[in-house]
């Protein structure tokens, strides 16, 4: 009799999942090219007028917000929390993305979702809220009127300072040139910054570190190997709390991070700061919401508003 | 004379070679629990293994890896649940019932299942299963996303599916014929025999399958990582649609930005342990299992 | 006729309920499968151009090219450390223990201990024990000893059982043309036992091939042609994962994943070619 009931119940739960099966293929593929049609739709008129019509009306604004978040030690996550207040108290049901890019992806497939990234990686598959009527940019970074945002630093282990490859590629960074690459997408960090002269040195120099700086290290590394062709930079990934550590331990030549050194890590190292970065509050592009205020922004990422008609 | 120093020599080569698994065991120990025990020590093995919170960054850090553990075990469940009973007629129906056409294209085709890297299960799973699920239960249950215990558990229960099917098929041929051909003669249909007989016979057998099954589940990491939300949240088994992080996912997220050497270090490492350790009775149940049919295969 | 007759007329509802389930079962396994590899294929192969072999690795074309010089040089390098180890610990196992004897026992254990040891703890170990503490740093070396201790249960036990099936005749007639042990073992039972002892090594292969979780924290995520064994790389398929979980260019991560999905399926024609090869020979 047992087993019967038992047999009946596996049955039935093969039939459910034969039928949800059948059902995620036909589904999928229809959501698949749904996604794409949106996509193209997207790109080929990104005129916000219509967009916005044809979607406000079609978001439901009595789901439950869909809150991304970094992984505890992410520069992105140290930042954010820190200026908006969120603090140590993020909201536990939010869902844990380990890179920039992951969480954009994220995003982007979930109408209802919530999420943050530096102002560097922002592109047009994703849609950027206004923080108390400022929309980040580098003029509003500059003057302090975005509140979110933070440094982007090298750091160098004491041995390493006086080593000529070293010096020269931070010479590099921190000349006029190396800061017009951080203010292209960035913001520079150094005013009246002298000019590079190549100095035609020739090895190989190793960066790890925060991935929030790698687009910016690797254009800065694109520029210097085209003034110097001798040189050859590698840069690996790991997180601001890697580089940091790999830099003191010699691993890598130059630790990229994007927060400041705590007071535990600063023995043996100089750090640089060589750009500043805004923090950027991302929607999906379906959403109507255009402005939050820090308030709700803070609410939002620690849980006492849970759906998007709740403010 | 020469002969027998060569000889001699290289039973020793052999025998040093044979204790390299020995000495691998023993470093892996060695070096987990050496950086993993001061770990526990210093959060206290109650607060770490029945913590509830996880919260590595505070000022006053907390390490409870209770929702991690819980995490494991759902998850885990749930592959189970899902494909264990597949897995099973699967083998029942490539040992006892398949045409033989069908078991030529079969065989290999579970092969394969079980060669499939787990990046791109986890691919799959982002793209196709994580948005399905959003998609399908989003409203009705409230959903922050697609990424849930649902989802790991779903494609947890793929992933098992070579592991435990490869393997109740061997023990499910090994049953004796004598024992089907009694059943069939005492009257019994070809399928009656096979689900009476044949399979409370491989019933050992079977139960390895799903030992090994469940290891595979727990040890699973990056396709895991891409679907399962990594919340560090204490979930109850009933939180299906919300996402958890499991212990080996707990390595994964927070590896890149911590700070070497610190408490937070330490306790990712030892949560290594824990795994090491669920792992280590498994195999004990494996081989328990396997001593039972071996000495119920003798009477 | 009559038989079939027969036959169906022996079938209760039951048995039809049990004919249905397991049917079903089979079914829902191969269109899984199936489903799988054709999402993949149908999303990757248009976008499968030659652009991603391109020799270096930019922003722009994506290749892959350097990941699978490193997944190469990979396979090889974790190969040579631990193919002699694990058939040097199958011949002692099968031809020079006695059987039973402790060591045996002991050795037997941690192999199958090793076997079941997640990849993840693996890469924590390869972390602490090769990068950090034998200070290799993230590098290839690091990252293929990780990868050898991971594959030795494998190659060990295949090993062991192909020795195993070699009838014992051999080994007498050898002995009783007057040859020594160790001429025995290399001249008479390693040949005869090849096929066996590559099938495993194929397999081993796949392991290789298809790791992501022990990698990630041994050889880094530098996407170059590596220069020497102490620089970072990226295979296959953490490539895969990389472009999968960061999403930028989803196109050139399915393309990616149908290469490393066909390499994988090469890997298992490989293995069932020689597997029947083997079985053949044996008949």
């Amino acid at each position: 009799m047992i087993k019967k009931t038992l047999s009946l119940a596996l049955s039935s739960i093969l039939v459910f999942t034969l039928l949800t099966a059948c059902g995620s293929e036909t589904t999928s593929n229809s959501s698949s090219t749904n996604s794409n049609e949106s996509n193209t739709a997207t790109t080929n008129e990104p005129t916000p007028q219509t967009d916005n019509n044809e979607t406000a009306s079609d978001f439901d604004s009595d789901r439950i917000i869909g809150v991304f978040t970094r992984e505890d030690g992410s520069g992105t996550r140290d930042a954010f929390v820190s200026i908006t207040g969120v603090g140590d108290d993020m909201y536990g049901d939010a869902a844990v993305k380990t890179e920039t890019n992951e969480i954009i992806a994220s995003v982007e497939g979930n109408a209802f979702a919530i999420s943050y990234v530096s102002l560097g990686s922002l592109n047009d598959r994703i849609k950027t809220v206004n923080i108390d009527g400022v929309a980040p940019s580098a003029a509003t970074i500059k003057d302090g009127s975005y509140a979110i945002q933070r440094p982007f630093l090298v750091c160098v282990s004491d041995e390493k300072l006086n080593d000529e490859l070293v010096k020269d590629f931070i010479d590099f960074i921190l000349s006029a040139q190396g800061q017009a690459i951080s203010a292209a997408r960035w913001i520079d960090a150094v005013d009246n910054a002298p000019e590079y002269t190549p100095s035609g040195l020739t090895g190989t120099l190793k960066v790890g570190g925060s991935t929030s700086v790698d687009p910016l290290m690797q254009s800065l590394r694109t520029a210097y190997l085209d003034l110097n062709p001798g040189m050859e930079i590698e840069i690996s990934g790991g997180g601001s709390g890697t580089g940091i550590s790999e830099a003191a331990s010699g691993v890598i030549d130059i630790g990229m991070s994007s927060r400041g050194l705590r007071d535990s890590e600063k023995e043996g190292l100089t750090d640089f700061v060589i750009a500043l970065d805004g923090v950027a509050v991302i929607v999906n592009v379906a959403n109507p919401v255009e402005n939050l205020t820090m308030d709700i922004v803070k609410s939002i990422f620690t849980g006492e508003i849970v759906r998007w008609n709740q403010f | 004379m020469i002969q027998k120093k060569k000889e001699q020599i290289m039973q020793v080569i052999f025998q040093i070679a044979a204790l390299a698994s020995i000495l691998a065991v023993a470093l892996i120990c060695l070096f987990l629990f050496a950086q993993g025990i001061p770990a526990i020590a210093r959060i206290g093995l109650f607060d770490f293994l029945g913590g509830k919170l996880w919260r590595p960054t505070v000022a006053e850090p907390l390490f409870g890896i209770l929702p991690m553990i819980l995490g494991s075990i759902y998850i885990t469940g749930g592959a189970i649940i899902l494909g264990v009973p597949i897995g099973i007629f699967v083998a029942v129906f490539m040992a006892r019932m398949c045409p033989k056409p069908i078991y030529r294209f079969l065989k290999p085709a579970i092969n394969l299942m079980a060669g499939i890297p787990s990046v791109i299960y986890g691919f799959f799973g982002m793209m196709v299963l994580v948005p399905l699920i959003f998609e399908l239960f989003g409203k009705r249950f409230d959903m922050m996303s697609g990424d849930s215990m649902l989802a790991a558990s779903i494609l947890l229960g793929i992933m098992i599916l070579p592991t435990v099917i490869s393997i109740a098929e061997t023990n499910i041929r090994a049953v004796p014929q004598e024992l089907y051909e009694g059943a069939i003669a005492l009257g019994a249909s070809h399928e009656r025999a096979v689900f009476k007989v044949i399979l409370p016979a491989a019933k050992s057998g079977v139960m390895a399958a799903i030992v090994l099954g469940v290891g595979r589940a727990i040890g699973e990491t990056m396709a895991v990582k891409m679907v399962a939300g990594n919340q560090t949240m204490l979930r109850l088994p009933y939180e299906y649609f919300k996402g958890v992080r499991t212990l080996t996912t707990n390595i994964i997220v927070e590896m890149g930005y911590v700070e070497r050497d610190s408490l937070h270090f330490g306790a990712l490492i030892a949560t290594g342990v824990v795994l090491f350790v669920f792992i280590l009775i498994i195999n004990l149940l494996f081989s328990i299992i396997n001593q039972d049919k071996k000495s119920g295969g003798s009477k | 006729m009559e038989k079939i007759l027969k036959i169906l007329r022996r079938k209760k509802p039951m048995d039809w309920f049990r004919f249905l389930l397991v049917w079903a079962s089979g079914i829902m396994t191969i269109a899984v499968l199936l489903y799988l590899v054709g999402f993949i294929a149908v999303k990757g192969l248009p976008h499968i151009k030659p652009s991603l072999f391109a020799l270096t690795y930019t922003p722009e074309n994506q290749s892959l090219f350097p990941a699978l010089v490193t997944t190469l040089i990979m396979v090889g390098m974790t190969l040579l450390v631990a193919v002699p180890f694990g058939v040097f610990t199958a011949i002692y196992l099968v031809e020079y223990a006695k059987r039973g004897s402790r060591l045996v026992r002991v050795i037997r254990m941690t192999t199958e201990t090793l076997a079941g040891i997640p990849s993840i703890v693996y890469g924590l170990f390869g972390y602490i024990f090769f990068c950090d503490w034998l200070g290799w740093g993230k590098s290839l070396l690091a990252g293929c000893f990780t990868l050898a201790i991971m594959i030795l249960p494998l190659i060990i036990r295949t090993t062991e059982e192909s020795l195993k099936s070699i009838p014992d005749a051999y080994r007498e007639g050898s002995f009783g043309l007057g040859a020594g042990r160790l001429r025995t073992v290399f001249r008479v039972i390693l040949p005869s036992a090849a096929p066996g002892i590559f099938a495993g090594i194929i397999l081993s292969v796949g392991r290789i091939v298809g790791e992501t979780a022990a990698l990630i924290f041994t050889i880094g995520g530098v996407i170059r042609l590596p220069e020497s064994l102490m620089s970072q790389g990226r295979t296959l398929a953490l490539h895969v994962y990389q472009l999968a979980s960061q999403g930028l260019y989803p196109n050139e991560a399915y393309a990616t994943a149908v290469i490393l999905l066909a390499v994988v399926f090469g890997i298992n024609a490989l293995s069932g070619l020689v597997e029947r090869r083997f079985v053949n020979k044996l008949k």
